[in-house]
């Protein structure tokens, strides 16, 4: 039989190694990232600046990423520090994911987001305009008549891990969430395209 | 474009104060901290309400970089007897002279990081305050910030 205090000694040296190991293993996680993402974005001729790196997350500047001038991507990797958080997190359907964000030089003349259906950002699609129609899977999210799209150019979003890409009036004017697991180099040309053509 | 961000503070039982209205350039915002603002003193001046004495911290959030500088408003009654500091740079802000200083220097335990510290100090002799605006970061402050500031409103 366990005592009390032997079982608290036990959930102490738990956390702990979880507390150890789960750094470790975030700063690798992150290091493997942000290895990705920096490939990612030169084989699409951007230009970074600057990387700063936690145990669980990552914020890369650059400068002249195609269309977008000024732009930073944060890399986010769901930590294992904290066995419940970590968990809470999962059940939440949180992932590994970038949060991509740009300026264009030009202002994009209308708000408008491509959102794949089913992905965690079509909880919020409405934040993202109050029309929203679908189109091959993905909801087209903004405030006028919705433009019409290229199917090439779902389809290739859809071979990518894009969750959301959007264009908008206001600063950042280009927000896009990657999955991390998918090809970075793929999803980064796949967004400067529908980039290109949401924001025309 | 620019943004106007009414930095204020309150409660149920006394209404809401504000510390000033703060004028930044698009892309640009401010984030709350977990630090509650200190007032000490509020008052009524020309039918609006200001906090006369206190301090508030903030985030002011480049949105598109992501660099984040920790922003600290602290307001207190102006004084006959002892004039605002001097800074080395003589700006304006909201209308009044204000004067600008900078540091640099390094904070941290284990991991040493070099900061900037930007603190403007200006008089409004309408509201009878003294306003001290510092703003601290490990990245360069954009000109362009400082330049919107002047336009911020404080009466």
């Amino acid at each position: 039989m366990i005592e009390q205090s032997q079982l608290f000694l036990a959930l102490v040296i738990l956390f702990t190694a979880f507390i150890v190991f789960g750094n470790i293993d975030g700063r690798k996680r992150v290091e493997a990232a942000v290895l990705q993402v920096r490939q990612a974005l030169e084989k699409n001729g951007g230009q970074l600046v600057s990387v700063r790196k936690t145990s669980s997350a990552a914020l890369l500047k650059g400068r002249t990423l195609g269309g977008v001038e000024n732009f930073s991507v944060m890399v986010g990797v769901v930590p294992r520090v904290n066995p419940i958080t970590y968990l809470a997190a999962k059940a939440a359907g949180r992932k590994d994911l970038i949060m991509f964000r740009g300026a264009l030089r030009k202002t994009p003349r209308r708000n408008i987001a491509l959102i794949r259906a089913g992905s965690h950002a079509s909880r919020y699609a409405r934040r993202w305009g109050s029309q929203i129609g679908e189109i091959q899977g993905y909801l087209v999210c903004g405030d006028g008549p919705l433009p019409p799209l290229d199917n090439g150019l779902i389809d290739e979003l859809k071979g990518s891990g894009v969750q959301l890409v959007a264009v908008r009036t206001e600063l950042p004017h280009v927000y896009a969430y990657i999955d991390l697991k998918g090809n970075l180099t793929t999803a980064t040309k796949a967004v400067l395209e529908a980039v290109e053509a949401l924001a025309a | 474009m620019d943004m106007q961000f009414e930095l204020f503070t309150g409660s149920l039982l006394s209404g809401t104060y504000n510390f000033l209205t703060l004028a930044l350039p698009d892309g640009w915002t401010i984030q709350r901290t977990r630090m509650p603002p200190d007032i000490y003193y509020m008052g009524v001046v020309n039918g609006k309400r200001w906090i006369l004495e206190g301090y508030a911290a903030y985030f002011m959030v480049n949105v598109v970089t992501g660099d984040s500088y920790e922003l600290a408003i602290e307001v207190k009654k102006s004084s006959r007897h002892r004039p605002v500091e001097a800074g080395e740079k003589v700006t304006s802000f909201a209308g009044h002279t204000a004067y600008l200083s900078q540091r640099d220097y390094v904070r941290g335990f284990l991991k040493k990081v070099k900061v900037k510290e930007f603190v403007l100090r200006t008089e409004c002799d309408v509201t009878g305050r003294r306003i001290y605006i510092s703003i601290t970061s490990p990245y360069d402050l954009p000109e362009e910030v400082l330049e919107k500031m002047r336009e911020s409103s404080c009466h």
